[in-house]
Formats: C-alpha cells, sequence, structure tokens
C-alpha cells in the first residue's frame, strides 16, 4: 500500500469513531453546558437565557443538599464497608490452596459482577419485602428483625448499599486479588524470620504494597457510588419520601419528569464538579499521607 | 403571390381538417380525464398510530385498524405499541423531531404539555357533536381541557373507586363504607402489626411514584378541595380540609403490604381493598387477571365533603403536523373506533363503555360492578390540566411520600408542597 493510500485508509478508520464521539459524546456535553446557563422546558421550544441563577438555585435547593447527603452517606457506606469486605474475600482466596475450589469460589464471587443492575435491583427488592421477603424470613431464624428495609427512611440506603456490593464485590475482590498476586513472596519470608504476626505481615506488607490496586479501587468506586441511579430508581423511585434521593436520580426527575431541562444540565455540572474535587481530592490524599 | 380560388379550398380543408382534428382530441382527452377522475382509486395514505402498551386493548385496537384496513384498502395504518412509561416521552419527542404519528392514544396528564406547546387541533365540529349527543353524561366535561377547547374523544377512563374484597367484608361482618372516615375506622380495625411490620390491614394504597399524587388527589377531592386554585397560579390545598385528607390519605398506607406492585397483588387478596386496584381498567385485571376466583364488587366513590373522585382519561389525537388529506385519514380512524360495534368491544374486555346506545345493552346496564364505574363519570375531575403538572406531582410525591415514612406530619408536607410549588407556578 503506498503511504499516501495508508493516510487516507487511517484518516477514514479514524474519522467514524471521532464523528461518533463528536455527536454522542462531545457535542452533548457542550449542549448541556449552554442549556445549563438557561431555561428549557422540553416541547415549549423556549430557551431563555438566565445566567447564573439556574447555579444559584441549586446551592439554595433542599431536595439538592437532601441528594447531596444521601449519596455521601452511601458512597461512605460502599467505599468503607465495600473495600475491607472486597479485600478480605481477596485474601481469602488467595489462602485456597486447591487451584480449582479457589477457581470456583472465585467463579461464584464473580458471577454478580457480569448480571445487569436492573435484574439485580428488581430481585433485591422482592428479598427485601418486609413481610413476604427472603431476607427478613432468613433473619427471623436467628431472632433478627423483622427490618422494612425500602420502606423505612433509615433502612433504605443501608439496603441499597447492600445491594450495590452484592454486585460490584465480585469485580474490587478481583482487583485486589491481582494486586496481591503482585507483591513477592519473599516480603512475607523476610517479616516471617524477623517474627511478624499476621497482623503486622498485613499492616506493613501487604497494605503499603497494594497501594495501587486500593487507590484504583477507592477513586473508581468512589466516582461510580456518586453515580448511583439505577437501584433507587428500580427499588424506590428515591423513596421512601425523599430518603433515597441521589444525586443523578435528582438529575433524572429535573431532567424527564419535571421536563426543567436547563436547571438539570446546571445540576449535573454541579455533580460534575462534584465527583471531579473528589476523585482528586482523593488521589491526592491517599497518595500523599497514607504511603509517605 | 395570391392564392388562386383553387388554392384557397384547398386550404381551408386543410385548415378545418387540423381543426376539427384538434377539437376530436381535445374532446376525447377530457372526457378521459373525467373518466379517470371518477374511476380513479382513492389516494393511498399511510397513517402511523402509537398506542400505549396495555395487551387487552392493545389487541381490540389491532382488530380494529385492520378491519379498517380492510373496508379501507387505500388507507395503511402502521400500528405501533409503546410502554406505558415511555409513551410520553415517545409522543414528546418525536413532536421535538416533526415526525409524530398521525393518531396516538395519549393521556390526560401528558395533555396540558401538548396543548400548551400547541401541537393539537381542537376536533372537528363532527366529533364535537359526537360527543355532546352520543357519549356518557360527564364525558364532555372531562373531555375539555384547561383552555376550553376539546381536542379529542377518550378511549378510557380511570375512575378512582375502591374496590371491595367480598369475602373480608363478610368475614368482620362489615357494610361498605361510604366515606373515607368510615373507611379508615375500618381500616384501624383490621390492621395487625407484628414487630413493627405491618402484616395485615383494611387497605393497601401503592405509596410509590405517581400513584402517591394519583390516590390523594383523589381524597383531597371527596374532602372539597383542589390541588390548585381556579386560576392555576398557586398551591390551593394547604387548607384545613386539605390536611385532613392528607391525614386520612397517610393512615391508609400501609408500605409494608405493598412496596412494588408484585406485593400490591398479594396485598389485595388479603386486604378488604388493594389502593393500586382502584381504577376501572382494573375490571379486567380483577376479572382476567391473578386472581378470576376473586369475589369482588365496586359501590361507587366514597364522599366525605363531597362525593367527588379522581379520574384519568385515555384520549385519541390527531397531533398539528400534516397535510389536510392525512389528518382527515387520521380522524376517519377515530371515527371508526368511537363508533358503537367498537365501543362495545371495548365494554366486552372490561372497559367503561362511552357511549350512551352501549351502556342500554343488558350485557353492560345489568353488571353491577361496571354500572358502579359508569354511574361515577359525573362525579369525577381530572388533575388540573397545566403543563407543569409532572415537577408539581414530583413535589406532592416527595412530602407525602415523607408523610407516609412518618418523617413529617401532614402539615407540615402540605406546608412544604406549598412553598415548593407556588415558584414552579410563578
Amino acid at each position: 500500500m503506498k503511504f499516501t493510500d495508508r493516510t487516507r485508509f487511517i484518516t477514514v478508520a479514524l474519522a467514524i469513531p471521532i464523528i461518533w464521539l463528536v455527536a454522542f459524546r462531545l457535542y452533548p456535553i457542550v449542549y448541556s453546558a449552554y442549556l445549563s446557563f438557561n431555561t428549557y422546558y422540553l416541547l415549549s421550544g423556549q430557551v431563555t437565557f438566565q445566567g447564573l441563577s439556574n447555579y444559584i438555585s441549586v446551592f439554595h435547593d433542599p431536595l439538592f443538599r437532601v441528594s447531596l447527603l444521601n449519596t455521601i452517606y452511601l458512597s461512605l457506606g460502599l467505599g468503607i464497608v465495600g473495600i475491607w469486605i472486597a479485600l478480605g474475600l481477596a485474601m481469602a482466596l488467595r489462602s485456597v490452596k486447591n487451584l480449582r475450589i479457589q477457581t470456583i469460589y472465585r467463579t461464584i464471587i464473580f458471577i454478580p459482577a457480569v448480571t445487569m443492575m436492573v435484574a439485580t435491583a428488581q430481585a433485591w427488592t422482592w428479598m427485601f419485602q418486609p413481610s413476604y421477603g427472603v431476607i427478613n424470613y432468613l433473619l427471623s431464624l436467628i431472632e433478627l428483625g423483622p427490618f422494612r428495609w425500602l420502606t423505612s427512611p433509615s433502612e433504605v440506603i443501608p439496603a441499597i448499599i447492600i445491594t450495590t456490593l452484592w454486585k460490584t464485590l465480585g469485580f474490587t475482590v478481583v482487583l485486589f486479588e491481582a494486586g496481591l498476586a503482585g507483591i513477592p513472596e519473599a516480603f512475607y519470608e523476610a517479616s516471617e524470620i524477623d517474627g511478624a504476626t499476621k497482623w503486622q505481615q498485613f499492616r506493613h506488607v501487604t497494605w503499603p504494597l497494594l497501594s495501587p490496586a486500593t487507590i484504583f479501587v477507592f477513586v473508581t468506586g468512589l466516582a461510580a457510588a456518586l453515580q448511583t441511579f439505577t437501584q433507587v430508581y428500580v427499588m424506590t423511585m428515591g423513596g421512601p419520601g425523599t430518603s433515597a434521593y441521589t444525586l443523578v436520580f435528582y438529575v433524572y426527575q429535573r431532567a424527564f419528569v419535571y421536563k426543567d431541562l436547563g436547571y438539570a444540565s446546571a445540576v449535573a455540572y454541579v455533580v460534575f464538579l462534584i465527583i471531579f474535587i473528589a476523585s482528586y481530592l482523593q488521589l491526592r490524599y491517599i497518595k500523599e499521607k497514607l504511603w509517605a | 403571390m395570391f392564392l388562386t380560388e383553387e388554392k384557397a379550398k384547398i386550404s381551408r380543408r386543410k385548415y378545418l381538417t387540423y381543426a376539427g382534428a384538434a377539437v376530436v382530441v381535445a374532446v376525447v382527452a377530457g372526457a378521459g380525464y373525467y373518466v379517470y377522475q371518477v374511476t380513479k382509486p382513492p389516494e393511498k395514505i399511510t397513517l402511523n398510530y402509537i398506542d400505549y402498551l396495555n395487551p387487552p386493548h392493545n389487541k381490540v385496537h389491532k382488530e380494529q385498524v385492520e378491519s379498517y384496513m380492510k373496508d379501507n384498502p387505500n388507507i395503511t395504518i402502521n400500528y405501533s405499541i409503546e410502554p406505558y412509561p415511555e409513551i410520553g416521552d415517545k409522543i414528546i419527542a418525536s413532536f421535538e423531531a416533526g415526525n409524530p404519528a398521525d393518531v396516538v392514544t395519549c393521556v390526560s396528564f401528558w395533555m396540558a404539555t401538548l396543548v400548551d406547546a400547541k401541537r393539537l387541533d381542537p376536533a372537528p365540529d363532527w366529533m364535537l357533536k359526537k360527543i355532546d349527543e352520543k357519549y356518557v353524561a360527564g364525558t364532555k366535561e372531562l373531555c375539555t381541557q384547561a383552555d376550553g377547547v376539546i381536542y379529542g374523544p377518550t378511549h378510557e377512563f380511570g375512575i378512582h373507586i375502591p374496590i371491595f374484597n367480598l369475602d373480608m367484608l363478610e368475614k368482620y361482618n362489615l357494610s361498605p363504607p361510604k366515606t373515607w372516615e368510615e373507611l379508615v375506622e375500618i381500616d384501624k380495625q383490621m390492621t395487625v402489626v407484628e414487630g413493627g411490620v405491618t402484616k395485615q390491614a383494611g387497605f393497601a394504597f401503592f405509596p410509590k411514584g405517581g400513584w402517591i399524587a394519583l390516590h390523594w388527589v383523589g381524597v383531597l377531592y371527596a374532602y372539597g378541595e383542589n390541588v390548585l386554585s381556579k386560576d392555576m397560579k398557586a398551591f390551593a390545598a394547604n387548607t384545613e380540609r386539605g390536611i385532613k385528607s392528607l391525614e386520612t390519605y397517610v393512615s391508609l398506607c400501609h408500605p409494608d403490604l405493598c412496596p412494588d406492585e408484585f406485593a400490591t397483588h398479594e396485598a389485595f387478596t388479603k386486604q378488604l381493598i388493594a389502593g393500586e386496584d382502584f381504577i376501572s381498567l382494573t375490571r379486567t385485571y380483577v376479572k382476567e387477571g391473578p386472581f378470576p376466583d376473586m369475589r369482588f364488587m365496586a359501590y361507587g366513590p366514597l364522599s366525605q365533603y363531597e362525593k367527588m373522585t379522581l379520574s384519568y382519561a385515555w384520549f385519541y389525537l390527531v397531533p398539528k403536523a400534516y397535510s389536510p388529506e392525512r389528518k382527515n385519514a387520521a380522524w376517519k380512524v377515530i371515527d371508526y373506533q368511537t363508533d358503537p360495534k367498537r365501543d362495545e368491544m371495548m365494554g366486552d374486555i372490561g372497559y367503561i363503555p362511552m357511549l350512551k346506545e352501549c351502556w342500554d345493552l343488558p350485557k353492560f346496564k345489568e353488571d353491577i360492578f361496571l354500572k358502579a364505574f359508569g354511574d361515577s363519570v359525573p362525579y369525577t375531575k381530572m388533575y388540573p390540566g397545566t403543563p407543569k403538572w409532572p415537577a408539581i406531582e414530583s413535589v406532592i410525591v416527595a412530602q407525602a411520600g415523607r408523610a407516609i415514612a412518618k418523617e413529617i406530619t401532614a402539615e407540615k408536607a402540605l406546608k412544604a408542597m406549598e412553598e415548593q410549588i407556588n415558584p414552579i407556578l410563578a
């Protein structure tokens, strides 16, 4: 193939994904930014410039505040609980010497990660049913509960956390497993010779050397948690009341229920800013403080 | 230079021959054109028809559409179905894209948005006359939008009337309540709570999403109040009676029994009344649905200060988009679907017949259950016809939901609704 033909081919080949990216990613982002400075109700056809008033309204909006607090609660729950359960499971998996059994356990743990969140959320909705659900039944066998789960404002977020963890743990376990596999055995042997306990080995060998995997899990996990939507939509539609409203769910409400695209765009950009700042701070803190 | 007499005769003959031939050709062509115009087949028109997903009536509508196409071979109707949650957005998006369907079935909730955006033409005069003369009492009022215009006829009403489980009525030796407060008393007697979880209740409103607003507003109407002021510029339900209506509604919600639609079905068999089965089209659901052996009855809307409840309707509409020929063809389809034979088909599958003529048929006249819904049409009101209703409904759902979850009192919920809804209306 001649050089000019090759260049032409590459140009054409790249043009298609670039056009797709511009049309379905870049254009909506730019148009949404434009709408955020305007009032635009779907079907009215009228776009009216508002300046920064949409953004100012966001910070005075009680529903936005509720959504933000619920999202922070959800993210902390998923982060704190999820990371430790995943790490524990990963370490438990590594301790299984029989490779075949290890593979079976790994498959069982990972299967939920490949299910659809909609189906998962629907199944858990039935399981959390206070009168007929299997969760309360199993808890009653050990004389716990009953819990109201999705019908209680104080229990709905924990219920969503449990559902999300069930689905996402598998992926996190696999990441931690890969991180653990990268730690040379020599470090453990050396620490054993020095008389380190299991806890000391974990604290001084495993935890520091697992930092790349942990940072990745923290950052991506937080970004995902801040964007929780499907579970909320399927399981509770934000209820009871507003106790399960999350930031992205609120954006959806404003855009597709209120049909207020201008304000919804402003909320979406504020959410983006929050996720950006949170991820940036997280990266800096973890790198500088934990592994200084 | 000059023509001789002989040559002039020949020229005249030629001239007359040519002129005569031209006249003959013109006459033949004219006659041929006339015959063609008279005998030509009607123009072929293709119509797009979007209906919302509900298998019983989809089957009937499809049959009607196919029968219409058989009787009118020049008309092709592309009949398609959309799931209910998506049809509103589909209609709106198709308007924005400039290619709406020719016939749509649209629920009253979205009418105000379409009317406000001037996407609809008023119904033609012959359809207005039909509604006025042939439809059941109360239909004309329910079809009239906030701007005083009728845009299309209904094909279905949803009316909020409790459907009673007769076995439970008999088990507890109860007469059907006539007012909301009587129902609250019965509910209290029948409610059983174990370990903080409600195991049985007299009532099971489905307290999720838009159903919250739908059911509460029905109760609110019976308390003689409205959601919005007459000019639709202010929230009007934050009154003493409004607070009582919300307290009544909240006390009849038992979220533990029906956190989702499937549990509500289960709750229906064990309770006196299930809230989701509060609406007319569930006659089909109740009769042919998961509990065919269930004994049930309806007696009409519950009163309080007024005998009034909520209704909503699905309309046949012709969007303002296309040529007069297409619009006329679309209206003819709707006319066909709203004639007595087709109305009877809908009655046979459990919907309230719309035409007076159908109500006279013994199979409907003597159906006590169906009659309870049909007779209630004059005692119903729809949601306020404002395009801002989706936003208003969201606020109602959020705040009433907090009252149901016992986070706040009914009074505080209504105050919060007022604070959030008035800026939306401003």
